[in-house]
């Protein structure tokens, strides 16, 4: 694979160096001398000093022959413009834009790029899976009534299995409810008198301040 | 007209001040407050703090009920990016961006935004007063049908009438340059050796002239 990379920045430096270890021919491109420079005495790629969203530039880096281009620079509006140049003029399919300030990715996308990555949102996802770590996975955000949906697995050696609806709730926060029980590709809707079984998934609907005690409730204390 | 403009350095307040002169409506943006010094005093328009980028900041401007929007910054990238979201998001009618690259002018096309190319327009001034030769074209009318082009005219055209090099709905003499005044092109006027002609020529034709004069484009 072909790769060009755009920016020699933090996140420039590293996506090249992962690239090359994944075993890409990597060019990277970057206007500030210094910062090419730097990049060019660490990493053994290609680095092309200029203005990337100018032809020439991408065409030095045979922009052409490329099956991927990452446009990684701190400013959101040269990487839009030169996701936008390398797909009119060199024709490469896969263009991908960093966006720096998180409003941006849908104007990225209204735009016609595709592939537009926040770092905020990265890390925000990453923080959700932190989360799920502790069973707690967000399915589904309701913005407009303040509500979440939530997934929770039940281990196979769950204490809580054999309890009963009824039972739990007394364990869980006000503010949420178990909506459905999902059994063996069947879902349950749940009364008081329903006894949940180890395995279980529980699909709950959250307001978003009841997080914590649902994660006490799951977690590790109720175990 | 409702215009907003995007850019409040020499070009963005000439403009925004002349527009508003003009009896328009424009609101100008600029993200550096300093900026609206450039202003003069008497300016009739809008200033808004922000960043052309931001959605939000457009819509605070009013971008929903503006008839055009120009993308005046010194950064070509920040002028598309404004650009396209007036023309995308906002379905603004009139798009322009300021370019200094002339390189990009094909991506604004693509999109829908009428380029402002400050390198070719100054590339084509430069040369029209420069007089260096060859075939000058100045302007492009309508959708690009008709086009004005300026020339040097050759010596062998000396003494021919305005008239004699008329092609009827393809080609005419519209004015000419002599010693340093702009006279309209009458039917029997003479050419002389030093004349520039200013020509209006149907665009499939504009590579046509030498043979419309009869002479080689090395005359030119």
């Amino acid at each position: 694979m072909r790769s060009i990379v755009v920016g020699g920045g933090k996140v420039g430096y590293y996506l090249a160096r992962e690239l090359k270890r994944a075993g890409h021919e990597v060019t990277l491109i970057e206007r500030d001398e210094a910062h090419a420079r730097r990049v060019a005495e660490k990493l053994d790629i290609e680095v092309i000093l200029g203005d990337s969203a100018h032809p020439h530039t991408l065409a030095d880096a045979r922009a052409d022959e490329a099956d991927v281009l990452a446009a990684v620079t701190g400013l959101d509006e040269e990487n839009l413009l030169v996701c936008q140049i390398a797909k009119l003029k060199f024709g490469i399919k896969k263009v991908i834009a960093r966006v720096n300030n998180p409003e941006n990715e849908k104007i990225f996308k209204l735009l016609g790029l595709d592939e537009a990555v926040s770092s905020t949102s990265i890390i925000a996802s990453l923080i959700e899976r932190e989360i799920g770590f502790s069973r707690l996975k967000s399915l589904l955000r309701l913005e407009e009534v303040g509500m979440e949906l939530i997934e929770v697995e039940l281990e196979p050696n769950s204490p809580l299995a054999g309890k009963t609806i009824e039972a739990l709730s007394k364990h869980l926060p006000k503010a949420s409810i178990v909506a459905t029980v999902l059994r063996d590709g069947q879902a349950i809707l749940p009364r008081g008198d329903t006894k949940l079984e180890p395995s279980d998934t529980l699909l709950l609907l959250a307001k978003p301040e009841a997080k914590g005690k649902l994660e006490d409730a799951f977690g590790e204390k109720a175990r | 007209m409702y215009i907003l403009i995007v850019g409040c350095g020499s070009f963005g307040s000439e403009m925004a001040d002349t527009l508003s002169q003009d009896g328009h409506d424009v609101v100008v943006i600029d993200r550096n407050e300093h900026s609206f010094r450039l202003l003069p005093a008497g300016f009739n328009g809008l200033t808004q703090r922000g960043n052309g980028i931001d959605e939000e900041m457009l819509r605070e401007a009013g971008i929903e009920r503006a008839d055009a929007l120009l993308a005046l910054t010194s950064s070509d990238s920040v002028n598309l990016m404004a650009a396209q979201i007036a023309k995308s998001v906002f379905g603004v009618e009139r798009v322009m961006a300021r370019l200094y690259d002339h390189s990009r002018v094909e991506l604004a096309q693509a999109k829908g935004i009428e380029p402002l190319c400050l390198t070719d327009i100054g590339v084509t001034q430069a040369r029209h007063a420069l007089r260096l030769g060859g075939v000058l074209r100045l302007l492009s009318l309508g959708a690009g049908e008709i086009e004005l082009v300026s020339l040097n005219a050759p010596k062998s055209l000396s003494g021919r009438r305005i008239e004699e090099l008329e092609l009827k709905g393809k080609f005419r003499i519209a004015a000419l340059l002599r010693q340093g005044r702009a006279l309209l092109a009458n039917a029997s006027d003479e050419i002389r050796e030093g004349d520039t002609l200013y020509c209006l020529v149907r665009v499939d034709l504009k590579d046509a002239i030498p043979e419309i004069f009869g002479i080689t484009q090395e005359e030119l």
